[in-house]
C-alpha cells in the first residue's frame, strides 16, 4: 500500500505533530503517514498523542540515522476509520 | 504572531512571592514526572501534553482557571507558544514561559548572606542558587576583589554578575571534583585570569584565599580532595561534605566505608572548632524545602551537630550506617567527574543532557521537600 512521507526533519515541536495532524486530516481511512523528524522529544510525544488521538493510530517507531550521523526518527502513523 | 511571554526569572520571582497563577506544563506526562518548576511554596501546577489541544481543546479549556494568569511551559517554548495562542483565543490570560524547561535549568539567582561579627563589614557573601538543578555556588567580595566558589558551567553569568558588584574576580575555587553538575571553575578562572584550586590543592594561592576573608579546611571524606572554607568567621562553605539535611555521600569513588571514616574524621575532628552558631551553607540542596523564608540554604553548624548520624559513634559505626543508606548516584556521573577532573570542555546541549535527575548528594535524616526553617 503507498504511503505518504512527512518530512519534518530540523524542526522543533510541536511541528512535527501538527504537520502529522494536518497530513492525516487530509488523508483517507487506513492510509499511511511515514514521519521523519529529528526532535528526541518527538518519540514520546507521538506515542502520548495517539493514545487519546482521534485520526492517528501509531504503527511503529524506529531510529535511522542519516549520512552525518544525525538520529532521524521514524514514525509510522495510519489514518483512523 | 507572537505570544506574550514571561522570562523565568520574572515567574520565580511571582511564584516565591505567592502570586496566584497556575503553570501549565504542555510536556508530556513522562518529562512532566520526571522533573517541574520549584518554587519557595507550593506550585499550582496541571500537566495537560500540547498534543492534547490539536482535537478536543474544548474540555481542557473549561477546566483551566479565569480568575487567574496561566503561564504555560514545555521543554523549550515553541509548544507552549502554540496553546497561549490558542488560550487567547479562548479569553483566557495565558502567558508563555520563555525558553521553556531549558531557561529554567540553566536559570541562576543570588541571594545576599549576613556575615556580621567579626567579619569586616567590607565583606559581602552572596549564595547563588540553581534552582532546577539544586546546585549552590558563592561569590564572596571583599572590597574589588571576588572570589567565586563552585561554579556552574554558566559562566558570563559570575562575570556579569561580580562586575555589577563593582568587583575582579581574582580566585576561583572547587570544593571538590563535582559529580552532579559540569564546574564552570577552570573557564571561569581562564577566562578571567585568576587562580584556580580544586579542593585541598598544595596549589591554592594562600595569601589570596586569605585576603578574600577565607581560611580553608581540608574535609575529605565527600572526596578525598575535598576542602571547606570558613568564610569572615561567621559562614562554613562546606561543599558535599556537609549538607542542611545530612551529611554528604561517601561512596561515590567504590570505597564508601574508607572514605566514610575520612569524612567521620572531617566532621569530628576538622570542623571541631568551630562555634555551633557558625552557618553551614553547602554545595547542593535536596529541593525547595530546604530554602529559608529568608531565600537562603544554610543551617547552624550546631543544628546539625544533634542530626542522628552526627553523633554516631566511633568512625566505622559511622562509616557502615552511611553507606548503608546511600541512594542511586546522579545519572552520567562518571563522565560528570571525569571532564571535571581533565578540564574537557562538553558542550552546553551534551552537558544539558548529562545534568539530567536529582543531584542525591547527600545522606539524607530526613525526606527531601521536607520543611527546615531553622537557621
Amino acid at each position: 500500500m503507498n504511503k505518504t512521507i512527512l518530512d519534518v526533519r530540523g524542526a522543533k515541536c510541536p511541528v512535527p505533530i501538527v504537520k502529522a495532524k494536518q497530513a492525516l486530516d487530509r488523508l483517507p481511512p487506513g492510509a499511511l503517514l511515514e514521519v521523519l523528524s529529528t526532535d528526541a522529544g518527538s518519540v514520546a510525544d507521538f506515542q502520548g498523542w495517539a493514545a487519546t488521538s482521534k485520526v492517528a493510530v501509531l504503527e511503529a517507531q524506529r531510529t535511522d540515522s542519516d549520512d552525518t550521523g544525525r538520529a532521524i526518527y521514524v514514525h509510522q502513523l495510519r489514518r483512523k476509520d | 504572531m507572537t505570544a506574550p511571554a514571561i522570562a523565568v526569572g520574572d515567574l520565580l520571582g511571582k511564584l516565591d512571592a505567592g502570586e496566584p497563577l497556575l503553570v501549565l506544563d504542555v510536556r508530556n506526562a513522562q518529562e512532566f514526572a520526571a522533573w517541574r518548576i520549584e518554587g519557595r511554596r507550593a506550585v499550582e501546577t496541571l500537566n495537560v501534553p500540547y498534543f492534547t489541544f490539536l482535537e478536543e481543546p474544548e474540555p481542557v479549556l473549561a477546566r483551566l482557571p479565569r480568575n487567574r494568569s496561566i503561564v504555560a511551559v514545555c521543554a523549550e517554548g515553541g509548544s507552549s507558544a502554540m496553546v497561549v495562542e490558542l488560550l487567547r483565543d479562548a479569553g483566557l490570560a495565558a502567558v508563555n514561559l520563555e525558553g521553556g524547561m531549558a531557561a529554567y535549568a540553566d536559570h541562576l539567582d543570588a541571594t545576599r548572606v549576613p556575615l556580621g561579627e567579626p567579619a569586616p563589614p567590607s565583606l559581602e557573601l552572596w549564595q547563588v542558587r540553581r534552582r532546577a538543578r539544586g546546585c549552590l555556588s558563592y561569590v564572596v567580595r571583599a572590597g574589588a576583589a571576588a572570589a567565586v566558589v563552585d561554579p556552574s558551567r554558566h559562566v558570563a553569568w559570575y562575570e556579569d554578575f561580580v562586575a555589577r558588584l563593582g568587583a575582579r574576580i581574582v580566585l576561583v575555587l572547587d570544593t571538590h571534583v563535582h559529580a552532579d553538575h559540569l564546574s564552570g571553575g577552570r573557564a571561569l578562572a581562564e577566562r578571567s585570569g585568576a587562580p584556580y584550586a580544586v579542593g585541598a590543592s598544595a596549589a591554592a594561592p594562600a595569601a589570596t584565599i586569605a585576603a578574600l576573608g577565607l581560611r580553608a579546611l581540608a574535609t575529605p571524606g565527600h572526596t578525598p580532595e575535598g576542602a571547606s572554607f570558613v568564610c569572615g568567621g561567621r559562614c562554613l562553605l562546606s561543599g558535599d561534605t556537609l549538607l542542611v539535611g545530612g551529611v554528604g555521600r561517601p561512596d561515590l569513588g567504590g570505597e564508601a566505608l574508607a572514605w566514610g571514616r575520612e569524612l567521620h574524621r572531617s566532621l569530628h575532628g576538622r570542623l571541631a572548632d568551630l562555634d555551633d552558631d557558625v552557618v553551614v551553607l553547602p554545595a547542593h540542596t535536596s529541593g525547595a524545602g530546604e530554602v529559608r523564608s529568608d531565600g537562603i540554604v544554610g543551617r547552624a553548624l550546631g543544628a546539625l551537630r544533634g542530626l542522628p548520624e552526627f553523633v554516631l559513634e566511633p568512625a566505622d559505626v559511622f562509616a557502615h550506617a552511611v553507606a548503608a543508606r546511600v541512594v542511586a548516584a546522579p545519572p552520567s556521573y562518571d563522565r560528570i567527574v571525569r571532564a571535571n577532573r581533565e578540564g574537557t570542555s562538553v558542550p552546553s546541549d551534551v552537558a544539558a543532557t548529562w545534568e539530567t535527575g536529582p543531584n542525591h548528594c547527600a545522606v539524607r535524616s530526613r525526606p527531601p521537600g521536607a520543611s527546615v526553617e531553622t537557621p
